[in-house]
C-alpha cells in the first residue's frame, strides 16, 4: 500500500500528465502542461492538510 | 538607492545571526536549533536552501532559451518537494528525534547501529566531497552576482558574500541559517512573482503570451565578447553544436569540402565568429587559452534541435529523445530526499503539526517561485529578444523596470538565493565534521575515538580516548568545535572560490545527483521498511555514488549514441541504489532483535504526518 501511495505522485501522475499533454492538440497542450500538474498538487496538499487538521 | 537597500538587507541578515547566537549552546542547539523550528521557518528555509542561484538565474535562462519546454523542470522540482514533504519529512522528524540524530550520516548510523562507524564515515565522505565544492561554487556565484548587480569587482564580491555568510553561520548556527533563509526565501519569491508581472505588463503581453511565444524565432543570435585578459578553457570536442549553457569552450568539428576538417570554437552556446581560431588543430581539449591581444567577439547561436515552436511543451522532441528529456527533468525531483541541507530542516521541526503546516507553505512557495521563474523567462524572451546572456534576464529586467527601492530588494533576492544555499551547505559540512567525525567518531567495539587510535600502544590509545572523551562530552567545547569547523571549512571554500580551483568545482557536477542517489534510497527505505539492513544501506550509498559518476562520465554518452535516449544520471543511480539497498537487505539481514527495534521505531513515527 505504501509503495502504491509513493508511486501515485512520483510515477503515475507525471506519466498521466505526459500522456495527456501528448494527446492534447495546440493550446490545450499548453493548458494541460502548465496548469493541471501544479493545480492538482495544490488542491491535493490543501485538502490533505484540512482533512488531517479536522481529524486532529 | 539600490545599494542602500542591499546593504540594509545584509545588515538584517547579520542581525538575525547575532540574535540567534543567544540560543543553541549545545550541538543539538547549534545544528538543529534545539528541534524547535516553526512551520514557516521549516518550510521556507528547506525550499530556499535547496534552490540556490539556479532558480533565479538558471531556470529563468532555461525558460528564455527553450520556451515552454522548460516547464518540465518546474514540474520535476515540485515533485521533489512533494516527495520530501509527504514521504520523508514526517517520519524523518519523528525517527531522528527518537534516535537523537543530528545529521543524515548520524541518523543512518544510529538507525543501523553502525558500531564500526562505516556508514557514518562513508556518509561524511560523500557529504564533504559533494558539498565543499558546492559551497565554493555558491561563493563564486555570489561574487558574480555582486559584480553583475552593483559593479563590485568579482574578488571583492566573493569576499563580502563569503565573510557575511561565514560570520552569521558561525555565530548563530542552524537557527541563524534557518531564519536568514526565511528572509531570503521570501525575497526570492517576492522577486519571482513581481518581476514577471511587471515585465509582461511593460511588454504589453497578456493572454496572448503563448501565441506570441510561438511566433518568436527560436534561434538566438547575438554577440558575446571575451575581453582581453580573460581565460577560456577548451572542455570538449563535439560532432554537433552543444546548445546548453555551461563552462568553458567546446570545439565543434566541421568537415570541409576538400576532405579536411576544421574546428569552430564554441563557447557555452557561442560560436566563434570568423576563423581566428578555426582551423587550428593545435587546440586540444583541456587546453587553456588566454585572450592576450584583443577582445574576441563570438556570434552566439542557441538553437533548439527540432524545436521550431517555443510555445510547444515538447519543443519538437519525439521518441526516446523526448522520453529521456521528460524523465530526466522529472528525475531532478528524485534528488531532494538525499540532500542533507534540506532534510535536516525536517529533523529540526518542532512537531508533527509543524510538518503538516510546513508542507502546505512549501508547496505554495514552490508553485509561486518555480512557475514565476518560468513565466519570467518567457516574458523576458518577448521583452528582451536579443539578450546576449539569457541568464542575466532577471537582474537586467529588475534594474530596468522596477523603482530603485524594489529593484534593490529584487536584486538582493539573487544574492539571497546563493547565500541561503551556501550557509546551509556550509553548516551541513561542518556538522559532518564536528558531530560525525569528532563527537561520534567513537567505536563502541574498540572503545576509542578514531583519531585516538593513531598509536600502536592500546593502553595509550585508551588513555587518550578517555581524556578526549571527558573534554568532548562538554556541550560548550562541542559547540566551539562546531563553530571552528564552520570557520575553517568556510575559509577553505573561500580560498577555492578566490583561486578558482577548478579541480574542486569538478565535484559540483556530481553534487546534486551524488547526494540524491547516495542518501535518498537508504533514507526512504529505512524510514518505511524495518528489514532494511546495515549492509543494504551501505550498498545503496556506494551504488548511488558509483553509478552517478560512471553514468555521467561514460555510460550516458554510450547509451545516447546507441539509442538516442539521453538520461539524467540521477534517474538510473537512484533506481539502482534503491535496488541495491533492497536486495542486499534481503540477502544480508540484520539480527532479529535489530529488525524488531527498527519496526518499533517505524511504528512510533507512523502517524507523525
Amino acid at each position: 500500500m505504501t509503495v502504491l501511495l509513493f508511486l501515485i505522485p512520483t510515477v503515475i501522475a507525471p506519466a498521466a500528465l505526459f500522456l495527456a499533454a501528448q494527446a492534447a492538440p495546440g493550446p490545450g497542450r499548453v493548458t494541460i502542461t502548465y496548469v493541471t500538474f501544479p493545480l492538482l498538487l495544490l488542491i491535493w496538499v490543501v485538502a490533505d492538510h484540512l482533512r488531517r487538521s479536522r481529524r486532529g | 538607492m539600490m545599494i542602500t537597500v542591499f546593504v540594509a538587507y545584509l545588515l538584517v541578515v547579520l542581525v538575525v545571526g547575532v540574535i540567534s547566537a543567544r540560543y543553541g549552546r549545545s550541538p543539538e542547539g547549534y545544528f538543529l536549533a534545539d528541534r524547535k523550528l516553526g512551520a514557516w521557518v521549516t518550510a521556507i528555509s528547506a525550499t530556499a536552501s535547496s534552490e540556490s542561484g539556479w532558480l533565479v538565474i538558471g531556470l529563468v535562462g532555461e525558460a528564455y532559451i527553450y520556451g515552454a519546454k522548460a516547464v518540465w523542470t518546474a514540474h520535476g522540482v515540485l515533485l521533489g518537494f512533494v516527495t520530501n514533504w509527504v514521504f520523508v519529512a514526517p517520519r524523518l522528524r519523528a525517527q531522528s528525534r527518537r534516535l537523537d540524530a543530528v545529521t543524515i550520516p548520524d541518523f543512518l548510523a544510529a538507525r543501523f547501529r553502525d558500531q564500526g562507524n562505516v556508514i557514518r564515515f562513508v556518509g561524511v565522505l560523500v557529504v564533504v566531497a559533494a558539498l565543499m565544492g558546492y559551497v565554493a561554487a555558491q561563493f563564486t556565484a555570489t561574487g558574480k552576482a555582486f559584480q553583475g548587480a552593483f559593479g563590485i569587482p568579482y574578488q571583492a564580491g566573493v569576499l563580502i558574500g563569503a565573510a557575511i555568510t561565514i560570520l552569521y553561520t558561525m555565530v548563530g548556527g542552524f537557527r541563524a541559517v534557518a531564519w536568514t533563509d526565511l528572509v531570503q526565501g521570501i525575497l526570492m519569491v517576492f522577486g519571482l512573482v513581481i518581476l514577471p508581472l511587471v515585465t509582461l505588463a511593460d511588454a504589453g503581453v497578456g493572454r496572448d503570451l503563448f501565441t506570441r511565444l510561438g511566433e518568436t524565432e527560436p534561434r538566438i543570435e547575438g554577440v558575446f565578447e571575451v575581453t582581453r585578459g580573460s581565460r577560456i578553457e577548451v572542455i570538449g570536442v563535439e560532432e554537433t553544436p552543444v546548445t546548453l549553457p555551461g563552462e568553458g569552450l567546446i570545439l565543434v568539428r566541421q568537415d570541409l569540402d576538400d576532405g579536411g576538417h576544421d574546428f569552430v570554437v564554441q563557447g557555452p552556446a557561442f560560436v566563434l565568429d570568423g576563423r581566428g581560431l578555426a582551423g587550428s588543430s593545435e587546440i586540444r581539449v583541456g587546453s587553456e587559452l588566454r585572450v592576450a591581444e584583443t577582445t574576441i567577439a563570438f556570434t552566439k547561436v542557441i538553437e533548439m534541435e527540432g524545436g521550431p515552436d517555443l510555445a510547444d511543451p515538447f519543443g519538437g522532441e519525439v521518441g526516446l529523445a523526448l522520453l529521456g528529456w521528460v524523465i530526466g527533468l522529472f528525475g531532478i525531483g528524485l534528488g531532494y530526499p538525499g540532500q542533507p541541507q534540506v532534510v535536516t530542516r525536517f529533523m529540526a521541526a518542532s512537531s508533527a503539526a509543524t510538518i503538516r503546516r510546513g508542507r502546505v507553505i512549501a508547496i505554495v512557495w514552490g508553485v509561486l517561485a518555480l512557475y514565476g521563474a518560468i513565466l519570467l523567462g518567457h516574458a523576458a524572451r518577448l521583452a528582451l529578444p536579443d539578450l546576449v546572456d539569457p541568464e542575466q534576464a532577471y537582474p537586467m529586467l529588475a534594474a530596468e523596470l522596477l523603482p530603485p527601492l524594489v529593484a534593490g530588494l529584487v536584486l538582493a533576492a539573487i544574492v539571497s538565493a546563493m547565500m541561503s544555499t551556501a550557509d546551509s551547505q556550509l553548516l551541513v559540512v561542518a556538522s559532518a565534521v564536528a558531530r560525525d567525525l569528532v563527537e561520534k567518531g567513537y567505536s563502541v567495539r574498540t572503545g576509542t575515538w578514531w583519531f585516538a587510535r593513531i598509536t600502536d600502544d592500546p593502553d595509550e590509545a585508551r588513555r587518550r580516548a578517555e581524556r578526549l572523551g571527558a573534554r568532548l562530552r562538554s556541550d560548550r567545547v562541542l559547540t566551539w568545535i562546531s563553530r571552528l569547523s564552520v570557520v575553517t571549512l568556510g575559509l577553505l571554500a573561500l580560498g577555492v572560490a578566490l583561486g578558482e580551483v577548478r579541480a574542486v568545482f569538478w565535484f559540483v557536477l556530481f553534487a546534486w545527483s551524488g547526494l540524491g542517489a547516495a542518501f535518498g534510497p537508504p533514507v526512504i527505505l529505512s524510514l518505511y521498511w524495518s528489514r532494511t539492513s546495515w549492509a543494504g544501506c551501505l550498498s545503496g550509498m556506494v551504488t548511488g555514488v558509483v553509478v552517478t559518476v560512471w553514468w555521467k562520465l561514460s555510460l550516458k554518452a554510450v547509451i545516447a549514441n546507441a539509442t538516442g535516449l539521453s538520461l539524467y544520471e540521477l534517474v538510473p543511480a537512484f533506481g539502482l541504489s534503491m535496488l541495491a539497498t533492497w536486495l542486499v537487505s534481503l540477502a544480508v539481514p540484520d539480527t532479529a532483535e535489530e529488525e524488531r527495534a527498527a519496526a518499533a521505531l517505524i511504528e512510533a513515527g507512523e502517524d507523525a504526518g
